[in-house]
């Protein structure tokens, strides 16, 4: 409740912000009760809003697990490459499926690529204590190199001048749920299935009793005996197949085809959505959807408006953070 | 009553339609640029501007959009068409699938691509002769040389960047068979656009190697070549815009391509209902690409090199000359792009 509430005077704040610097930049107040209109209240936004939530529903769990057990993913963007890549290098070797085994395996394929090099800082924490912030940054520009090498040598789609992959096979592409017209599919179901999973697996069963003891207590959780090293290294995995699955919503379902740079930053989006929803899963999937209609909101905005550039919706995600994570400062005082 | 009431309504909308008619809403332009943005002095930049005569010159209403991803183009197109945009204009080659896929959903929604050929009825589409221009800038480069040795930086390697290379190294060895050409790619990704540090190291290879005069047609990655040749005092040379204002007394000349031209002419088209799909190619012969020559390298280019210049230009209008075109060359690679 009391988060209900931090988040709502953070969206109120900004929300003020925003209407002080339209009405300072000269800017018609319509425009902004358009943009909000055509992010939440038309089929067209509304759709495009939820696709947006999807990739980082699964960014935002995967910084989230990560949290829980005291570990910092900032490597959710090139986790989701691989995934991304893996699809399209699945789809090539095996073009001739029916979409009923090419949808799920994908799914899987994605996901694994994620885990695998979510096991790399797994493993370097695990086994040799490097600092998993450094690991996960790094290997986030190995990750891109390595994709990008991909997407314009081997798997380049022939024909295009654009840096990009050829289109998948029909088996491969998702169609459009709910909303013609926007790419809204079917990961956005299964995204909102896995948070609850992880719901489940953090608070339901003792592994994620284990990892959050670790988290909170490194000691206490060596003392109770659990396995630190085997721990992190499993976090690790999980967290990057979430990342991973990250490239369903896009490959699959709305490009058909993995463009360079098709990620706009959801890996690091995907923090500050978790730390908006305080790591709880299931908060999660509000947040990214709050998130998500920034995104399609900035877009209206700057559609409706004179002279807001994009750039305006970075401010409010940081003014939003900013308040949400000076709650405790907030609350701390009161306690004095 | 009520056949009075029905009597009125029918007046009102026969005097609505007649008597006052509707002053005829302007034609709704979008102009979505690529990642270059307005302000890249360059390509979108030209866009822009055509764009903005038309809507000083013109009874239309423009809204610019510039997208910050490459998987933004599609929604901001299709916001364009939701919104019952009349004329859709996509600035780039990076834009066409998106073009293509927002085209077949809307029909009766125009569309302009530029830089790349499709076959949708609803989308006309712009090509340059850019090779035309580029071997004019070539023999220009060439004739400025003192030490008979020039350079061209590309951007992203691809098609499109190999036919301004073909046609300046074309024009360049054309002048004389002693003349070496240099050739470097900023990249191979769409970073290439971006990367004006890697562009600048390039040229200062390229100058250390005896270039004295650089063609850049890379982007925004062109103001590293153009800070490396002030830095060396050497020559570089302007792409899509006239960039002569950027650096004077560095910069040579600019290869001008008429984006302005086109965005300009096909609103123009749109406004008088003549507005049809197709392919255009604009070149020499429709002004739509020149050298550049004004006030800040008037001092810089010498007029016995502008009036050899002026002559080959009229040897490629007339077919006596003809540039090699690195599209007809490698057909299979790229007029399917």
């Amino acid at each position: 409740m009391k988060q209900l509430f931090s988040v709502s005077i953070a969206l109120l704040v900004s929300l003020t912000f925003l209407v002080l610097l339209l009405f300072f930049m000269g800017e018609d107040l319509n425009a902004l009760s358009e943009a909000l209109q055509h992010t939440f209240l038309n089929r067209f936004g509304l759709g495009y809003t939820l696709f947006y939530t999807t990739p980082l529903i699964f960014t935002g769990l995967s910084v989230a697990l990560c949290f829980h057990a005291g570990l910092f993913n900032i490597g959710a963007e090139g986790q989701l490459l691989w995934g991304a890549i893996a699809i399209v290098a699945f789809s090539r070797y095996f073009p001739n499926l029916p979409p009923w085994s090419a949808i799920p395996l994908s799914f899987v394929v994605a996901a694994l690529a994620g885990s695998l090099w979510g096991f790399l800082p797994g493993y370097f924490k695990a086994k040799r204590g490097t600092h998993e912030v450094i690991t996960t940054i790094l290997l986030n520009f190995i990750a891109l190199s390595c994709v990008n090498y991909l997407i314009l040598y081997p798997f380049k789609n022939p024909e295009s001048q654009s840096a990009e992959t050829s289109v998948l096979p029909a088996g491969y592409q998702l169609q459009t749920l709910w909303f013609p017209t926007t790419p809204v599919n079917v990961s956005l179901i299964i995204a909102i299935a896995v948070a609850i999973a992880v719901y489940v697996l953090l608070f339901r069963t003792s592994f994620g009793f284990e990892l959050r003891t670790m988290g909170q207590s490194p000691r206490a959780a060596v003392f109770s005996g659990v396995l630190l090293s085997q721990r992190t290294l499993a976090v690790f995995m999980i967290s990057g197949a979430l990342a991973g699955l990250v490239a369903t919503n896009d490959i699959l379902g709305n490009e058909h085809k993995l463009i360079e740079g098709f990620s706009p930053g959801y890996g690091f989006t995907g923090i500050a959505v978790a730390l908006l929803a305080r790591n709880h899963p299931i908060g999660i999937i509000f947040s990214s959807f709050l998130f998500g209609s920034l995104q399609n909101f900035s877009r209206e905005l700057e559609f409706f408006s004179q002279n807001i550039s994009k750039e305006v919706s970075l401010i409010l995600q940081a003014i939003l953070i900013i308040l949400v994570s000076t709650r405790d400062f907030w609350q701390r005082r009161r306690l004095k | 009553m009520p056949k009075l009431s029905w009597f009125l309504y029918f007046l009102a909308l026969f005097l609505n339609q007649s008597v006052f008619p509707q002053t005829r809403q302007p034609l709704k332009i979008g102009l979505v640029l690529d990642r270059g943005g307005k302000d890249d002095k360059s390509f979108n930049a030209s866009a822009f501007t055509g764009a903005t005569r038309a809507k000083n010159e013109l009874n239309i209403h423009l809204k610019v959009l510039e997208c910050s991803s490459d998987s933004a183009f599609v929604p901001t197109i299709r916001t364009f068409a939701q919104h019952g945009y009349d004329l859709i204009i996509g600035i780039g080659f990076v834009q066409k699938s998106a073009i293509e896929a927002v085209a077949k959903q809307f029909p009766r929604i125009s569309f302009l691509l530029i830089d790349a050929p499709s076959s949708l009825p609803n989308v006309r589409s712009v090509i340059f002769q850019e090779h035309e221009g580029s071997y004019l800038v070539g023999t220009i480069a060439a004739l400025s040389s003192k030490t008979k040795t020039v350079g061209f930086i590309g951007g992203m390697d691809i098609p499109l960047i190999r036919r301004f290379e073909l046609g300046y190294r074309t024009g360049a060895t054309a002048i004389s068979t002693q003349v070496k050409t240099f050739t470097h790619y900023v990249g191979a990704s769409s970073e290439a656009w971006r990367d004006p540090s890697r562009a600048k190291e390039l040229a200062m290879l390229q100058f250390s190697k005896g270039v004295d005069v650089v063609f850049c047609a890379a982007g925004s990655s062109c103001l590293g070549v153009f800070d490396a040749a002030e830095e060396k005092k050497k020559y570089a040379i302007g792409v899509d815009s006239n960039q002569n204002w950027v650096k004077p007394g560095t910069i040579l000349t600019s290869m001008v391509k008429g984006v302005d031209q086109a965005v300009y002419e096909s609103i123009s088209l749109k406004l008088n209902g003549l507005f049809s799909g197709g392919t255009v190619h604009m070149g020499l012969k429709e002004n739509a690409i020149s050298f550049s020559i004004d006030e800040n390298n008037r001092k810089i280019l010498t007029p016995e090199i502008e009036r050899q210049a002026l002559k080959i230009r009229e040897q490629i209008l007339s077919g006596t000359l003809i540039v090699p075109d690195f599209y007809n060359l490698h057909k299979s690679t790229s007029t399917s792009k």
